[in-house]
């Protein structure tokens, strides 16, 4: 089995050890991601928030994994909500002619065969698998927060529920750890507000990392959460630096239990 | 889309930045008019629990596009009519991917995105063809 690995800008410029961890976990499970060669910006909310060719954008990543035959996968909430509702636009077959109209100029065409499916949507698939291959249990307290975007809205994401979903919950629970029930663990991280408010952004980081008072590490599975929950800490904290809290991708996490090596 | 709300203001209660003192387009689906449509994580929170079914995205993007930029979106942008990415990114990513074993990545070319993207670059083009 094989997906075409759609990063985004984000883990790709600041987070290799994300898709590292991601690559190295899928591999041990036997599932193979091809990086797609010419990837570009999802295309929202940063293109939408100016133009309507977010959605040439979001197309054109879609027509490039299509080309190589593939399924996406995502490890972000932004890319999987922006693709996601693109491939939902080019079901009407006026947007679909539009849309290739501007993507025939690179000799490329989009159909929408390729589905979108986040790492947290591959690893329930394979949850049976990932129980097998757990070699190290982890005696740690965990605290989680999940990615908004891979489960609102409902009707477009399909996959666990909208409101209190469990997936996280399901797969961590694999590794042995204890789970701390924050409160807040469904609420947004409030990461986008970075770049419109930032007082904001911090408020809403800091309320999530208190309630996760009490775990050893904050797991989350998107970057934009990982960009405010982690490298931000130090603004969130200032000088009470002894509250810090470590943060994991849940791929991190999982490959712990799996025996990989951290580095 | 917007013609649907009732003004019923679930989903100013629901959201995040609302109960952090922010006001968000939340706050004008709820009969306010102090709000900033650029304000917002994109949740989905209040589209979920919307009973009328409005596409509150839809209607804040539109709002959006009325209201200057904050600078970060505004930069963010410019980088992706630029190269391509929301954050500047060149061929130097492919020494960072190597020091953590990963493969390095064909990037996509300036080329590509003024093909794509031409019509956004208004009034100057960001990045003349043919150069990065």
């Amino acid at each position: 089995m094989k997906f075409a690995f759609y990063p985004g800008c984000l883990v790709l410029q600041r987070m290799p050890q994300y898709e590292l961890a991601t690559k190295r976990l899928l591999a041990a499970l036997g599932i193979g991601l091809q990086d797609i060669p010419q990837a570009a910006c999802c295309g929202a909310p940063i293109v939408e928030s100016f133009s309507d060719e977010w959605l040439t954008l979001a197309a054109y990543n879609l027509a490039l994994a299509e080309a190589m035959g593939l399924d996406i996968l995502t490890v972000c909430g932004s890319c999987t909500h922006t693709l996601r509702r693109a491939r939902r636009a080019l079901r009407e077959p006026d947007v679909r002619r539009r849309v290739n109209g501007r993507l025939a100029a690179l000799g490329l065409r989009v159909e929408g065969r390729s589905e979108v499916q986040h790492l947290l949507q591959v690893l329930m698939a394979h949850r049976q698998a990932l129980r097998e291959r757990i070699v190290s249990p982890l005696r740690l307290k965990v605290a989680l927060t999940y990615p908004c975007q891979v489960f609102r809205p409902g009707e477009l994401s399909g996959f666990d529920d909208p409101l209190r979903p469990q997936a996280m919950h399901d797969l961590v629970a694999l590794t042995g750890v204890e789970i701390v029930e924050t409160g807040v663990e469904y609420e947004c991280c409030g990461s986008t507000y970075m770049m419109s408010d930032e007082a904001l952004a911090l408020a809403a980081g800091r309320r999530k990392l208190e309630a996760s008072r009490g775990a050893d590490v904050l797991v989350d599975a998107c970057g934009n959460c990982h960009l405010l929950l982690e490298r931000m800490q130090h603004a969130i904290w200032g000088d009470q630096a002894a509250e810090r809290l470590p943060v994991l991708f849940l791929p991190q996490l999982l490959g712990l239990a799996l025996g990989l090596a951290p580095e | 889309m917007i013609e649907q709300c009732t003004h019923c203001g679930l989903c100013r209660e629901v959201c995040l930045a609302e109960r952090l003192g922010g006001h968000t387009i939340t706050s004008l689906l709820s009969g306010g008019d102090e709000y900033s449509a650029w304000l917002c994580s994109c949740c989905q929170l209040c589209q979920e629990v919307c009973p009328e079914g409005v596409d509150i995205h839809a209607v804040m993007m539109a709002e959006r596009r009325l209201e200057p930029p904050p600078e970060p979106y505004r930069r963010g942008f410019e980088h992706v009519l630029r190269c391509g990415y929301a954050f500047p990114i060149s061929e130097e990513i492919n020494a960072l991917r190597a020091a953590y074993g990963l493969e390095p990545l064909e990037l996509v070319s300036a080329e590509r995105i003024w093909l794509l993207l031409d019509s956004c670059a208004d009034p100057a083009p960001p990045c003349p063809t043919g150069q990065e």
